[in-house]
């Protein structure tokens, strides 16, 4: 089974210098926790979501470690107001992404290890689309595919 | 084990700026859920309940949509743009998604709207009930607008289709169109009313007006083959950058082109008008397929026929079979009308 078998082939992105209160918007209506990020001449640069939303919005004393507490909601409603405004490139993850081509354990395997539900999938620099960790446990119980046979 | 691992740093750089993605892009602004009903004797003030209809189940759609899918079926790479909203949004998205087709839809505030149709076999009737579409904010418009000029450069060919939801601006197909033509993109726009007429200025590639719902375009009433052609040269002498104009009314069997200026006719032998749904959209997925091979104007226009009429003859959606359109090729024999 390959990456192409199991990917979905969803290209919303936001652009580098977006807003993150705009960024939140999209995730609300997309109901998506992560997004991938484009340049301007349209080549990927890495993934944002609303876990590195949380960790730009928390006071700096509240990360120990890379670990990061949660201070009381007034705090949190402070610091996010604080960086709402704030372009999505400073806060972006640089992930390795993968191939259509690469084998769908391979995938599984790189978002195990960096802890993620989803990664991008890439032609070149350009984005061709999404895979989700759960479209690959779902597609190994039932056969599940959703482009076709493998 | 993933092949790219083993691939040094440069020589992996090198590879990947191999790679082009041409594709083709459609616009749909204003999709849809289409639910089709089939019910026997459908009376007003009555309850018909499912147990005793045949319920043809829901549809994504929005003519874009629908191309794209045809598109998909045929083995081309599509793209979907427009705004979709809501639970309704989620599930068109989806659809799309299991017809393979790569999607990048702005999602908005609303819901995206339902076109019911009733179909009536027993009485002969058909009722429709459609949605005008969530309102568009500006906001949304924008985001919209930045992402199609980022798609742009990967776009071989653009299809723009259908109506507009409220608060579009009438000229959205013209500005988009000359976009396109700034990064010499070729454009089909398959609309109708002010948006077609806007758009017709900005000179795309292919104009295929849509003349259902009695539309009588620049005043004129389009009755004979005549009429249709005095139209086409009407609309190519608009914009130089026009390289065909298309009109169809399969139910007068009348399919008429101007190309370059000269007018022809299709004569379609043994015409059966079976379903009339989706045979403008697999028209223009079978000119879209034409132009994206840079087939020249008399083939494209033959190879859009030939899907439509696939299309008509039978009663199924977006039906993609490429030897029958093969063969349906064959029986569109075009000439030039003096």
């Amino acid at each position: 089974m390959f990456v192409k078998d199991i990917m979905f082939k969803n290209i919303t992105s936001v652009e580098e210098d977006a807003e993150l209160k705009y960024l939140i918007k999209i995730l609300v209506r997309q109901r998506r926790d992560t997004l991938p990020v484009v340049s301007k001449d349209n080549e990927y640069i890495g993934l944002i979501g609303v876990q590195d939303i949380l960790n730009a919005s928390v006071p700096g004393f509240c990360k120990v470690c890379s670990m990061v507490f949660m201070p009381n909601s007034k705090m949190l409603m402070k610091g996010l107001k604080k960086v709402s405004d704030k372009k999505v490139k400073s806060f972006l993850k640089k992930i390795p992404t993968v191939t259509e081509k690469d084998t769908a354990i391979h995938a599984a395997n790189l978002m195990i290890r960096k802890g993620l539900q989803t990664v991008a999938v890439l032609k070149g620099k350009k984005l061709v689309g999404m895979v989700n960790l759960v479209d690959f446990l779902a597609s190994l119980l039932n056969d599940y595919t959703i482009t076709g046979n493998y | 084990m993933c092949l790219s691992a083993f691939v040094p740093d440069k020589l992996h750089l090198l590879l990947t700026l191999c790679y082009i993605i041409c594709m083709i892009t459609t616009i749909t602004l204003n999709p849809a859920l289409d639910k089709l009903y089939l019910i026997n004797n459908f009376q007003l003030h009555k309850l018909h309940r499912l147990g005793d209809l045949i319920r043809i189940g829901a549809s994504p759609g929005g003519k874009g949509i629908n191309v794209a899918i045809f598109l998909q079926r045929m083995g081309i790479e599509a793209t979907v743009m427009g705004f979709l909203g809501g639970h309704t949004g989620q599930v068109v998205e989806q659809m799309a998604r299991e017809e393979n087709v790569t999607t990048n839809f702005v999602f908005v505030e609303n819901e995206t709207r339902i076109d019911i149709t009733i179909i009536d076999e027993k009485n002969d009737t058909l009722t429709e009930i459609n949605e005008s579409g969530p309102p568009i904010f500006k906001e949304d418009l924008d985001s919209l607008l930045k992402r199609y000029a980022r798609i742009l450069d990967d776009s071989e060919l653009v299809v723009l289709s259908g109506s507009l939801p409220p608060n579009v601006p009438q000229d959205i197909y013209a500005t988009m169109i000359n976009m396109a033509n700034q990064k010499n993109v070729k454009t089909i726009i398959n609309a109708a009313k002010a948006p077609l007429e806007l758009g017709i200025e900005a000179g795309p590639t292919v104009v295929y007006p849509d003349m259902r719902s009695a539309y009588n375009m620049y005043g004129i009433k389009t009755e004979t083959i005549e009429d249709y052609a005095k139209l086409a040269q009407m609309i190519k002498e608009k914009n130089p950058k026009i390289e065909m104009v298309v009109f169809s009314n399969p139910i007068r069997n009348i399919f008429v082109a101007n190309i370059q200026g000269k007018n022809y006719q299709a004569k379609i032998a043994e015409l059966k008008n079976v379903n009339m749904f989706g045979f403008g959209d697999a028209l223009v997925g079978g000119l879209a397929i034409g132009l994206q091979k840079n087939r020249p104007m008399i083939e494209v226009l033959r190879s859009g026929f030939a899907s439509g009429l696939v299309n008509l003859e039978s009663i199924k959606k977006q039906l993609a079979d490429k030897a029958l359109i093969e063969d349906t090729k064959a029986r569109v024999k075009i000439v030039e009308i003096p």
